[in-house]
């Protein structure tokens, strides 16, 4: 099939879903719309009567938020690194999936700090952050670090968009409204594909995907040292960076794997999303999953044999009261990917996209149980703590604002998708530049 | 062949969650065992002050290694047919109970003019009683410190009391060390001599505190017949030491970030950037370009 063929295929398969909107589209906003307003209310419940409404107290200070912020992040800096190598590798069978890494890099970057936001007591006190900041800070690293990826993901995405207004401006067979078209016409930075602007934004695509995986690299690590710069027990490791970003490809590859199941459902995109794709982002799953349990066992492994008393307090902790949860996110949530993925026969779409729910819910139960159980094993007691304050379970609050956060998610997801298409047509319908070049 | 495969991702996904939780229900079945057979011992020390601190030690032998047995009430006693009981002290979790007798406790003489000091754990269902016994004759040591031609000199007299005379005691080994963070430095050990004394020199090259504060030891170690029994006595005749050290202290409010933070942050930063700002410009050429070329291919 020739370039132009191919992209007028893609432009009916998307012609339904750009053109008109579904009542089934709407409902399921509605669901999400609702689900995201009940947790702005349980925010509203929290500013108004504090934080005591949540499961958070003097011991205990970070909760569920920041494992979602965690959670969101790590998304997020699996998204570029996957789009970013897939990118530079050139590889083919990238095309028809590298924009939902994209999405996912930029909407879990701007969904995730807003956890942090939901956790700090004196939000009027956050500008202090910016005003005063302290270069010495792990914190200031991380505001730092955050706010230069999200731009830097919003260039790399714009650029990968760039050809497709375009392309959009330009098509005559979609019936799109008049302030649509003038959008896309502004947004197209009145490219029309000659040499020079097709050499522009292949070179500036090639500088932000290296940019985009050390910016990920880089700020992923920051995270884990806010964590491994503490003297507190089972976060004072070394590992934590290079572990929290293989954490983080490990949750990243699970949700592409099941964004290519739900769109490839949603738009009928068998023809483009195929068995193959799931299988080469399966096997990087398996990979990834590997060296994640690598990098848990010698995290543990250390931690155990050094039997320091506080460690030794915080592995019994583990075994004994969070022993589900850490069988659950260490041991099935590492085995279940591999073994699908390792065994031949087990290789089919719904059994990896099955690994992948596994493994993402897995990295969330993880990244609780980092969290948690080091805070309810502190050195010394604080003064007039109640026993029941040590240990910590999330209120209904906490939970409306995660599936807030999720719904939000997958709202974002949804309108973009409704703007632009979830396979890039620019992707799909032109060689490598570099082919081209060649070919001259 | 679908069945089989979700069969075997189910038996797979829980089979480690049981494996854990059959380990974590395995209980010791209640079954007829044998009582413990504790192993006790009973040391005596005469510290500085003049206290005398009975120490007993209570232990199972579990493959040959000692676990110590907690919560055990020891009695203490003096004498030999007529008891006198001196106190209980339970076990702490090192096995161990300590009873402090402060200055001369009224207990019963032996013949010879040793005292018979005596612990006993009375025993449970589950443990068997347990009994040991020290004899140990009441020494005195005085221990004198002063500057000799500049030489910081510790001499010792040691005695026992007969009838409220003064008998010295020769012929019996005794120690004088140095306080260290470990284990105790030796400085000197001899025989007393008739008169029940005994003189060494403090070497003068002893690391000590800032001040060049030591504390000085002496002792009759563990001797057979007066037990533990020492001296001590803290004294200027050491080095002073000022301790100097490597790593700088960090506050949490000083003004400056270290150097090397400063210039990794600014390499980091400006080579991030600067590439944002040249693709940035490289999206406002794009839409120069776009009046001045004649239109391309978008495919």
């Amino acid at each position: 099939m020739n370039d132009i063929a191919l992209q007028n295929k893609l432009l009916a398969k998307f012609k339904p879903f750009l053109e008109s909107t579904s009542t089934r589209w709407y409902i399921v906003l509605v669901i999400l719309v609702a689900i995201f307003a009940w947790g702005i209310s349980g925010l509203v419940h929290q500013i108004t009567g504090g934080h005591i409404v949540t499961g958070m107290r003097d011991n205990v200070v970070w909760g569920v938020y920041i494992v979602n912020f965690i959670f969101f992040m790590g998304l997020s800096y699996a998204g570029a690194l996957v789009s970013g190598v897939l990118h530079l590798l050139n590889s083919e069978w990238r095309k028809p999936i590298i924009r939902m890494a994209e999405l996912v890099t930029v909407i879990s970057l701007m969904i995730g700090p807003f956890f942090i936001f939901f956790c700090i007591g004196r939000l009027d006190r956050l500008h202090y952050l910016f005003i005063h900041p302290r270069i010495q800070s792990p914190i200031s690293w991380d505001v730092i670090g955050i706010s230069t990826d999200l731009i830097g993901c919003f260039i790399y995405l714009y650029l990968s968009f760039i050809e497709d207004f375009a392309i959009l401006r330009d098509q005559q067979s979609i019936n799109l409204p008049r302030w649509r078209q003038k959008v896309y016409k502004f947004l197209a930075l009145g490219y029309t594909g000659t040499p020079t602007q097709k050499k522009i934004i292949h070179t500036s695509r090639t500088i932000m995907s290296a940019m985009i995986i050390a910016i990920a690299i880089i700020v992923y690590s920051v995270l884990a040292w806010i964590f491994g710069v503490t003297l507190q027990p089972g976060w004072d490791s070394t590992i934590f960076g290079p572990y929290f970003v293989i954490a983080a490809i490990f949750s990243g590859s699970g949700l592409m794997i099941i964004l290519m199941w739900i769109f490839r459902r949603i738009y009928g995109l068998e023809e483009f999303i195929t068995k193959k794709h799931f299988v080469n982002m399966g096997v990087l799953l398996l990979i990834v999953a590997a060296f994640y349990g690598y990098f848990t066992f010698c995290d543990y492994l250390t931690k155990w044999y050094g039997s320091v008393k506080i460690n030794a307090e915080l592995i019994n902790k583990l075994f004994s009261e969070f022993n589900w949860m850490f069988i659950f996110a260490n041991y099935i949530g590492i085995i279940i990917p591999i073994v699908i993925v390792g065994i031949p026969q087990f290789r089919t779409i719904r059994n990896i996209t099955i690994g992948a729910v596994i493994a993402v819910v897995a990295l969330w139960v993880n990244r609780y149980i980092i969290v948690i159980p080091t805070l309810e094993t502190p050195f010394l007691p604080i003064q007039d703590s109640r026993v029941d304050w040590l240990n910590y379970a999330p209120t209904w609050v906490e939970w409306s604002l995660t599936a807030a956060g999720i719904a939000i998610f997958i709202i974002l997801f949804k309108l973009v998708s409704k703007f632009l298409p979830i396979i890039s047509f620019s992707e799909m319908s032109h060689a490598d530049y570099r082919q081209l070049k060649i070919l001259e | 062949m679908k069945i089989k495969t979700y069969f075997f991702l189910w038996v797979l996904m829980f089979s480690a969650g049981m494996l854990a939780a059959q380990e974590a229900a395995v209980e010791e079945s209640p079954g007829d065992e044998e009582p413990i057979e504790p192993v006790m011992e009973l040391t005596y020390l005469k510290d500085s002050d003049g206290n005398i601190n009975l120490r007993s030690s209570m232990v199972n032998y579990v493959d040959r290694m000692p676990v110590p047995l907690t919560g055990l009430e020891i009695d203490f006693y003096a004498g030999e047919d007529s008891l006198v009981a001196l106190g209980s002290v339970p076990t702490d979790e090192e096995g161990l109970a300590v009873l402090v007798l402060e200055g001369n406790p009224d207990v019963p003489l032996s013949a010879d003019g040793s005292v018979r000091y005596f612990a006993e754990y009375m025993g449970t269902d589950n443990i068997y009683p347990a009994e040991y016994e020290v004899y140990v004759t009441d020494v005195n040591l005085e221990m004198n410190l002063e500057m000799v031609d500049s030489v910081g000199t510790v001499s010792l007299r040691a005695y026992i009391l007969v009838d409220g005379e003064e008998v010295p005691v020769a012929d019996e080994d005794v120690y004088v060390y140095i306080k260290r963070m470990f284990n105790d430095l030796p400085i000197g050990e001899d025989f007393l001599d008739e008169n029940g004394e005994f003189v060494t020199e403090v070497p003068d090259d002893i690391p000590g505190d800032a001040e060049g504060n030591i504390e000085i030891i002496a002792r009759f170690n563990d001797h057979y017949l007066f037990g533990t029994v020492e001296k001590r006595q803290t004294v200027p005749w050491g080095v002073p030491t000022q301790y100097d050290f490597a790593v700088p202290q960090r506050t949490l409010w000083t003004q400056i970030a270290p150097l090397w933070m400063i210039i990794t942050l600014s390499i980091l930063l400006i080579g991030v950037w600067s590439h944002y700002l040249y693709v940035i410009v490289q999206l406002f050429r794009l839409r120069r370009l776009a009046r001045k070329e004649e239109p391309g291919s978008l495919v």
